[in-house]
């Protein structure tokens, strides 16, 4: 729909046949389904509340920590639809061959960051469970959530990379 | 080197990378890194890498944004926008461009349960676009009728902009939402208005064949009512926090768009486009998160604060000032992107300004102020995001025309703009 179509319009059937685009796009499936079953227990506990005054047991924490897992499992397809947006107004003029090596560049810079963040994270994620930290009410393991943000990053940073060989034919 | 220098190159950096067409979260987590790490070195801004990030993600306050995300791409699954439109169009069509005016009054109907302008836009755009064309309209008046239109999907609450406002703000997303409620309708009033002028100015009539359908439309149209009362009805009253009208939302939509025949693959592309959209803004946030923790060791924030208050500059003129850069910014770079890029910079300065209210009622009242200055970047040239997806529903190459179509619009917006800041009530009314 309406974004998707946007992006798509820049998705080479390169992209989309390969078996890299159909794993980020069934890990965000997956992160959307996590959020449709936080609103089903978020309701839920709404109901409990205020008809049988019991409220799901630390659905605030669950909401958090779903989410959290949610966001990081819709990184890759974002990363390999380019949907991070750009200004793009001032280097339009620039001929092909120089907004290639700057698209080239950017993509380079994105996949650095993220494999950055991913080992940084990846180092949180092993403190976090040598101390074993957890959430207060339902003892959520928070090396998890971490650890699936540095992995989803980790495959951001290769779909960037993967962008870089397989590049979106010129829209203008 | 000093705080306020390396702040000054961290800008200049920031806007070299986003002027070679770096993605704007990615440029912020860059410069801000390599900013910090200036100032404070290598070891700790790195070590603080190691959680920072997962904070970002696994933040209570910013789950409500997927939430409301696909609430808006449910209920464009739904088949509500046909019945809007319908409803519309029995109250409206016999009226001058009454058909134009349906659809403007359609988006708002549908902006009642999308907090997103381009599912607005492009929901309401399929239904009514090929309508719009059957009763002689011309391409740019029916394009720019419909991208203008779009923008009250973040208009009237719900709004992804507001709630991003209020969490950078640390304000409450209930009062926000209760102010955005008048402007909102001023924004649908006015934009009636204009269709209604346009018309007249080219002597076209109206158009009775619609109002046959009236009973239907309003029967067909009930649930979505129903879902803005419960939604919103929700968090006025207290029942629930916005995360949790916002889970109601996304419950009560797709109970809806399932009774109404989504097929799996329509819910699959309802997932999918949540799943960009979140990304992109979670993204936007972590690479802000990173980007205002270096401008708060150059203590730039603070320096604008203090540089304003020793000005004698007028708190107007400031106000003005920074709306004008928002109206200029928003015609070259996505909306969201601005907010949380500039926000943390201007919000201490303009809530530190004496305009005779409270601080709140500023925090508020600049809060609705920058949402109508972001919605109007939507539509205005070069890259106005609505523009562009009701021009590519539309098939056609003229583009020029819809920014055309678009100018009435503009107008409205520029009175509305002009009575929001001279009457700060109208925003605090209800407040």
């Amino acid at each position: 729909m309406p974004d998707n179509e946007l992006a798509d319009a820049g998705l080479p059937a390169t992209v989309t046949n390969d078996p890299m685009y159909r794993l980020a796009r069934g890990l965000a499936v997956l992160g959307g389904l996590i959020l449709v079953m936080l609103a089903l227990i978020t309701v839920a506990s709404i109901v409990g509340r205020n008809l049988l005054s019991a409220a799901v047991p630390g659905d605030y924490e669950l909401v958090e920590y779903g989410a959290g897992l949610a966001a990081a499992l819709f990184l890759p397809l974002a990363q390999i639809e380019l949907v991070h947006p750009r200004i793009t107004i001032f280097s339009d003029r620039f001929n092909l061959t120089a907004r290639r090596m700057l698209d080239g560049l950017a993509l380079i810079i994105a996949a650095g960051l993220s494999l950055g963040l991913a080992l940084q994270l990846g180092r949180g994620a092993w403190d976090a469970f040598r101390f074993n930290d957890q959430s207060m009410i339902l003892q959520l393991p928070s090396w998890v959530g971490i650890a699936v943000l540095a992995a989803a990053l980790c495959l951001a940073a290769v779909l960037a990379a993967f962008r870089l060989v397989r590049p979106a034919p010129d829209m203008s | 080197m000093e705080g306020p220098t390396v702040g000054f190159i961290g800008f200049a950096a920031l806007l070299v990378l986003l002027v070679l067409r770096v993605p704007i979260a990615f440029a912020m987590l860059l410069t801000g890194l390599a900013g910090s790490i200036a100032l404070s070195g290598f070891g700790p801004v790195v070590a603080s890498l190691k959680t920072q990030p997962y904070a970002t993600f696994a933040n209570h306050a910013f789950s409500v944004i997927p939430l409301f995300l696909l609430m808006g791409a449910l209920a464009a699954r739904a088949g509500l926008a046909r019945a809007l439109f319908d409803l519309a169009r029995a109250g409206l069509g016999r009226f001058r461009g009454g058909v134009a005016m349906s659809a403007v009054a359609g988006c708002g109907l549908f902006g009642a349960i999308c907090g997103s302008s381009l599912a607005t836009a492009a929901t309401m755009g399929r239904i009514a676009l090929p309508e719009l064309r059957r009763q002689g309209y011309s391409h740019g008046a029916a394009t720019g009728a419909l991208a203008a239109g779009g923008t009250l999907g973040i208009l009237i609450p719900p709004s992804i902009v507001l709630v991003l406002f209020a969490i950078l703000t640390e304000q409450n997303i209930a009062t926000l939402f209760l102010a955005a409620f008048l402007p909102g309708a001023m924004a649908l009033v006015g934009y009636l208005a204009a269709v209604w002028i346009t018309a007249y100015l080219r002597g076209e009539g109206g158009d009775p064949s619609g109002n046959e359908s009236a009973i239907g439309g309003f029967g067909a149209a009930l649930p979505a009512l129903g879902i803005f009362l419960i939604v919103i009805g929700g968090i006025y009253s207290g029942l629930f926090t916005p995360t949790e009208a916002a889970a109601v939302g996304v419950v009560l939509t797709l109970m809806l768009a399932w009774w109404r025949g989504m097929s799996r693959g329509e819910f699959v592309a309802a997932l999918l486009e949540t799943a960009t959209t979140s990304a992109m803004i979670y993204m936007i946030l972590l690479g802000a998160d990173i980007f205002s923790a270096f401008l708060a060791r150059t203590q730039a924030p603070q320096m604008l604060t203090e540089w304003a208050a020793v000005s004698g500059l007028s708190p107007w003129l400031l106000l003005v000032c920074v709306l004008v850069l928002y109206l200029v910014m928003g015609c070259i770079m996505d909306s969201l992107s601005m907010i949380i890029l500039t926000v943390p910079l201007f919000f201490p300065l303009i809530v530190s300004l004496d305009f005779g209210l409270s601080p709140t009622e500023v925090a508020i009242w600049f809060g609705i102020l920058t949402l109508v200055v972001v919605e109007v970047g939507l539509i205005t040239p070069p890259i106005g995001m609505n523009v562009f997806i009701i021009h590519r529903l539309s098939g056609s190459d003229d583009m020029a025309a819809t920014f055309k179509g678009v100018v009435p619009f503009l107008i409205s917006d520029t009175v509305r703009i002009a009575l929001l800041v001279a009457f700060p009530a109208i925003t605090l009314v209800f407040v």
